[in-house]
């Protein structure tokens, strides 16, 4: 049993391409590696990487946030200990807002008359597909739920599984955008983060942030300059500032009106262009070689 | 402005519609606000490179030990329903980053040997640009929670002002805190499969609230897509349809406006502030 890669794709600024670009990957690896690979989602707010890879869904699992407080009325004697004691104004005389509630339990602890208790509640489900590429799990918050970060550590934890159960060389996982807790979670265990940027002011501003996210982690990383051609003095900047890092650029991706066709029709651009192909298989050459 | 998927163009209607209202509509409101929530990667202030900025700490109370009251007992621990504190022996840590504040431990500890101590999250900086007043939230980087600058952002806002808030990306907690007790939420989305998918999903999200909404379209190269017959499906206004141009591209690229260099884009703006004004 060889050792299993784990590469993360991620940006800081959402919609600079890290699904089209992990899509393209997992293809490349695919066809030219010959590599048994298994693929993960860590985008659970709004996952799109299968409409890209078309997955046929094994199995479906409930995902459980964390435990929520449920008032048995009877009990209650309107003391409104709760309500004085909570942060977050989330409850009065054992009525629940649950938008506000952090789910944190102290009602649950302080109540008097144990009027409160804890019950699971489903925040998402999970899905482990087969596609032609190998194994994909992904998963879909319940929208306006909370823990997208113990999700995303659930998607990543099955993907290990069945990665291993099929003897895969590689886990690709697409990232969540921003640098908040989710993303936090997914670059937890990665030993090669792909960070995806655009030549844009607001594309090199979250770079900077996403830098210095990353560096907490002892993971390899390099940069892509999607949509390189936009901008050339930002994309000159970009490289200077991954000098400045240490950062290797591994590719500079030119945008072509002709990929947005191919997003249109849920197609991956690495397998309708040659020359995008041609740039993937060289990615991941740079990519081995760090690994 | 919300979107769930990043990248839809939430910033640039929001920065646009801002600033546009700023400028016709400087007198009416008492003023004429941007507030940029997305504090993850806030982005506004790139394009309109505000002045005379003041900044303001944001805090959340997290627990500290008295160690000599400790008995390590860790009842902490174990109620902590966040693994923000781990104790054995006599190991006591509180992991700060992960703590959420709630001051559960504090609560409920039998040796009262918890107190509450500040923690810096985050700061909310405010500027002017051209008469318009930009508030946005910075979290710092490495900590989890957004939603406390969020609900700080929020608790600055008074009646009879105008106000323009530009949400995170994805469809969690921090976009909760954004929607609750707005009066109209513009939705923007690309009209590719991907953003169709999306926007379902915001879709859902957004019947459970009673707030008026309508959809943008944003970078459509073509007419009549899936998400705008989705939409004309299920009774959503279109109030708007950008077009996907390479020049609007690399405007936004150098962190220009739109609305000045495009008349085109001028009228779409205006369109959109006139529909949700009248709403």
């Amino acid at each position: 049993m060889g050792r299993i890669n784990k590469i993360l794709v991620i940006s800081g600024k959402g919609g600079t391409g890290k699904t089209t670009i992990a899509a393209s990957l997992v293809s490349v690896l695919k066809k030219h590696h010959k590599s048994a690979i298994t693929v993960g989602d860590c985008d659970v707010d709004a996952p799109d990487l299968q409409i890209l890879l078309k997955p046929e869904i094994r199995e479906k699992k409930t995902f459980y946030g964390m435990m929520m407080p449920v008032l048995d009325s009877l009990r209650c004697k309107r003391c409104n200990l709760c309500g004085i004691k909570c942060r977050f104004g989330a409850i009065h005389e054992g009525n629940i807002d649950d938008a506000k509630c952090e789910r944190c339990g102290l009602c649950v602890e302080i109540c008097p008359e144990k009027a409160l208790y804890f019950e699971k509640k489903k925040a998402g489900d999970i899905y482990i597909c087969n596609t032609k590429y190998g194994g994909f799990i992904y998963a879909v918050l319940t929208p306006g739920e909370e823990n997208s970060g113990k999700l995303v550590t659930q998607v990543k934890q099955i993907a290990s599984n069945v990665a291993e159960q099929n003897n895969s060389e590689y886990i690709i996982y697409d990232g969540p955008p921003g640098i908040g807790c989710p993303v936090i979670a997914s670059l937890s265990e990665i030993d090669y983060i792909i960070i995806v940027t655009e030549p844009t002011v607001s594309g090199i501003h979250d770079l900077g942030r996403v830098i210095r996210l990353k560096d907490n982690f002892k993971s390899e990383s390099g940069i892509i300059i999607n949509k390189c051609n936009i901008n050339l003095d930002l994309s000159n900047k970009i490289e200077k500032l991954a000098g400045e890092h240490n950062i290797e650029i591994i590719s500079k991706i030119p945008y072509d009106l002709s990929f947005q066709k191919y997003l249109e029709n849920g197609e991956i651009i690495s397998e309708r262009d040659k020359e995008v192909e041609a740039i993937f298989i060289d990615i991941f050459d740079k990519i081995q070689k760090r690994l | 402005m919300v979107s769930g998927k990043g990248g839809a163009g939430k910033t640039t209607v929001a920065v646009n519609l801002a600033t546009l209202a700023g400028e016709i509509y400087g007198g009416k409101y008492l003023g004429v606000f941007l507030y940029d929530c997305d504090v993850e990667e806030p982005n506004s202030f790139l394009y309109t490179k505000p002045v005379g900025v003041s900044e303001e700490a944001v805090y959340i109370k997290i627990p500290e030990l008295i160690e000599s009251k400790c008995d390590y007992c860790g009842i902490c621990s174990k109620k902590c329903r966040f693994n923000a504190i781990l104790v054995s022996e006599h190991v006591y840590l509180i992991f700060d980053d992960l703590c959420h504040g709630c001051g559960a431990c504090i609560e409920l500890c039998p040796r009262d040997a918890l107190i509450e101590k500040k923690h810096r999250i985050g700061v909310i900086k405010q500027g002017r640009y051209n008469g318009i007043s930009l508030v946005w939230g910075v979290l710092e980087v490495g900590k989890v929670l957004a939603t406390p600058i969020i609900k700080k952002m929020k608790e600055r806002m008074h009646d009879n002002y105008l106000y323009f808030i530009d949400s995170p990306p994805g469809l969690s907690c921090p976009v909760v805190e954004v929607i609750t007790g707005v009066d109209y939420i513009v939705t923007v989305a690309e009209p590719t499969p991907f953003g169709l998918y999306d926007f379902k999903l915001l879709y859902k999200l957004l019947s459970r609230y009673d707030i008026p909404f309508g959809l943008v379209v944003n970078k459509y190269t073509s007419r009549d897509s899936e998400l705008e017959i989705y939409a004309k499906n299920n009774s959503i206004d279109i109030i708007g349809m950008i077009k996907f141009e390479r020049e609007y591209g690399i405007a936004l690229s150098r962190g220009h406006l739109l609305w000045d260099r495009f008349p085109e884009l001028r009228d779409i703006f205006e369109d959109i502030l006139r529909t949700i004004l009248k709403k």
